[in-house]
């Protein structure tokens, strides 16, 4: 028999325990600093430091939390800042969570100062009230933070940072900059300061260009467009691009990408009143089609593609109904995140023809906002199109227009579609998740499932 | 699949045996070490309770079922799981918690030890004073009323 004591191992923590199973003595008090400090972690730190009045055991244990959550913005951010000053010891912070309204300017810089100082390695800050007046960071946050790994704004502004600053984010490897002002030439700044970046998410103002060619490591964007961008990214392998019929997102180089995820939804009016659609004069319908072919055009080679809502689906039944050239695709798992209409069934189903390497498909029934269909009816008669015998195909079971039968119908009819034998040999399941919408999920064979 | 799964044995302090496939036992870093260095048929855990050890390897050999079915990882599997532990923790009581907490750090069992530690921090967040912490989490004050007093005056804003 092993006896764990005679064996020496790394990783073989000891504990230290004054355990008395008689009179049940206060076993949490016992429990290594390190562990009560690891629950702190996960609670604002305002609960933590009330440990330090539970007893004369609690009393600084707190202290060297590694990581703080602090919400400055429904506590007075001095009493913070001399809590911080007088009484945290830990040299080093994991972690560092802030939120802070931005009429506080002065507190947010010796708060920056204080993360900067004790080597925080995830900092994130949410400013609030930066409508009225955005925070522009301090230089020494731009040129101090070596040891800053993981950086998340809400709400910040980086569109000027002065010329003579040189970024220095040499540790980063996650930068989530969100609701944030960013212009071309700081971000230029930032991405030339950050060369272990691997992790890029952008959902800011002002910028109109993204180019990371020179970024070396960084595999991941997720980008949310506002204005119209370009993005110049060679080197990513996952993409998820989110943009409204409103702006435009050019993918001038996307060319390693394995994993896209797309979402372009319709924002004008909520979709149902979209007066100017079909008019031949806006061309709107017509270049709606161009854009969302275009950038599914530099998606051709992903493995992965996920598409979400049922509108860019919907222009894509436009395009297919009237004969637009469509892509063929690499991918070889496909998601589709959509409320079903019978408008999405031919952009779906010539979606499955053109991906002869398609091993799985996933539709996930999602709320989304729809175009009104009598909008691509008129559209289609404009073009001369008979609509009734584009929306049905002869082949769909429409007598049951309510789930989960729609759902199986249209299934049903785009696996027959796809041209494999998959309705065959196919395992399908339905799955409740968590709002009780219904997922459609179809695997090629079961070994597909339990390989 | 088909192949005969390796079994081992786990003793308790109390010399409760647990008879387990070796899968669940990798949960554990520290006895996954154990097992390499020295591959006796069964091991002793002198510093864990039979009554402890059940729940600890009541947790891993869910965790390895999971994790083998759920090879595609489909987000079923992950909300089950989620599921499961939820229900895990609602029927524990604290001292149980508490106990677990020690056994999954000494085993090295991180996941295990982040659910027991996140159950405590709900408990203590859940709380509306500092009384109610003490009270809950069955710690006796060691402070005089003048040292309380103080303490609280630290870090008033804290308290409010």
């Amino acid at each position: 028999m092993a006896e764990i004591a005679a064996v020496e191992n790394p990783s073989h923590r000891k504990i230290k325990r004054a355990r008395n199973p008689i009179d049940g003595v206060d076993v949490i008090s016992s429990l290594p600093d390190a562990i009560l400090q690891h629950i702190f972690s996960l609670i604002p730190t305002k609960y933590a430091i009330r440990t330090s009045v539970l007893s004369k055991r609690w009393r600084h244990v707190w202290s060297e939390t590694p990581s703080l959550n602090l919400d400055c913005y429904r506590y007075d951010p001095d009493s913070v800042i001399e809590t911080l000053a007088r009484y945290y010891s830990s040299p080093k912070i994991t972690t560092f969570d802030l939120s802070i309204s931005t009429s506080k300017a002065n507190n947010i810089d010796r708060l920056i100062d204080f993360a900067v100082s004790r080597n925080t390695e995830k900092l994130s800050l949410e400013f609030r009230h930066s409508y009225a007046m955005a925070y522009r960071f301090p230089e020494v946050f731009f040129t101090s933070s070596s040891s800053l790994k993981q950086l998340c704004v809400e709400s910040g502004a980086f569109d000027t940072i002065p010329g003579h600053v040189t970024v220095s984010w040499t540790s980063l490897k996650t930068l989530s900059l969100r609701g944030c002002e960013l212009s071309d030439e700081a971000c230029d700044k930032i991405l030339s300061g950050s060369p272990l970046l691997e992790c890029l998410t952008l959902c800011c103002d002002k910028l109109e260009r993204l180019d990371l060619s020179k970024c070396l490591k960084l595999k991941r964007l997720d980008v949310e467009c506002w204005e119209n961008l370009e993005i110049v990214a060679p080197r990513i392998c996952f993409l998820r691009l989110t943009h409204s019929d409103e702006t435009r997102c050019e993918l001038v180089d996307v060319s390693s990408l394995t994993e896209a995820n797309v979402n372009i939804y319709c924002s004008r009016r909520l979709g149902f009143l979209y007066d100017d659609f079909g008019d031949p004069e806006t061309g709107l319908a017509d270049n709606l089609q161009v854009m969302i072919l275009e950038t599914l055009d530099k998606l051709q080679n992903v493995e992965k593609l996920t598409l979400c809502g049922a509108f860019c689906l919907q222009i894509l039944s436009l395009a297919v109904l009237c004969g637009v050239p469509f892509p063929t695709f690499k991918v070889e798992a496909l998601t589709i995140e959509t409320a079903i209409y019978q408008s999405i069934i031919p952009g779906v189903a010539k979606l499955l023809q053109n991906s002869p390497r398609l091993e799985k498909i996933i539709v996930a029934t999602v709320d989304c906002n729809i175009l009104e269909e009598s909008r691509l009816t008129n559209y289609l008669y404009w073009k001369g199109l008979e609509t009734r015998q584009c929306w049905k195909p002869k082949d769909l079971d429409d007598a049951s227009l309510s789930e989960p039968e729609l759902v199986t119908s249209v299934m049903n009819f785009l696996l027959k579609t796809s041209g494999k034998e998959w309705y065959k040999v196919g395992s399908y399941t339905f799955l409740q998740n968590k709002n009780s919408e219904i997922s459609f999920v179809t695997h090629l064979t079961q070994d597909y499932f339990f390989r | 699949m088909e192949n005969e799964k390796k079994m081992i044995t786990l003793k308790s302090s109390d010399d409760v045996t647990f008879e387990v496939e070796e899968a669940v036992v990798l949960e554990s870093q520290f006895l996954s070490h154990l097992v390499q260095d020295c591959p006796a048929p069964e091991h002793k855990i002198k510093e864990v309770t039979g009554k402890i050890l059940s729940k600890v390897v009541e947790y891993c050999e869910k965790h390895v079922v999971v994790v083998v079915d759920g090879g595609d990882s489909s987000s079923s599997s992950g909300d089950d799981l989620k599921k499961w532990d939820d229900k895990f923790i609602k029927e524990m009581d604290l001292s149980t918690v508490y106990d677990l907490i020690a056994a999954a750090n000494y085993l090295n069992i991180q996941a295990l030890l982040d659910l027991m530690c996140q159950r405590v921090a709900d408990v203590i967040t859940a709380c509306k004073d500092h009384k109610e912490i003490r009270e809950t989490l069955g710690i006796v004050s060691d402070y005089t009323a003048e040292e309380e007093a103080e303490v609280l005056k630290e870090n008033e804003w804290a308290f409010d």
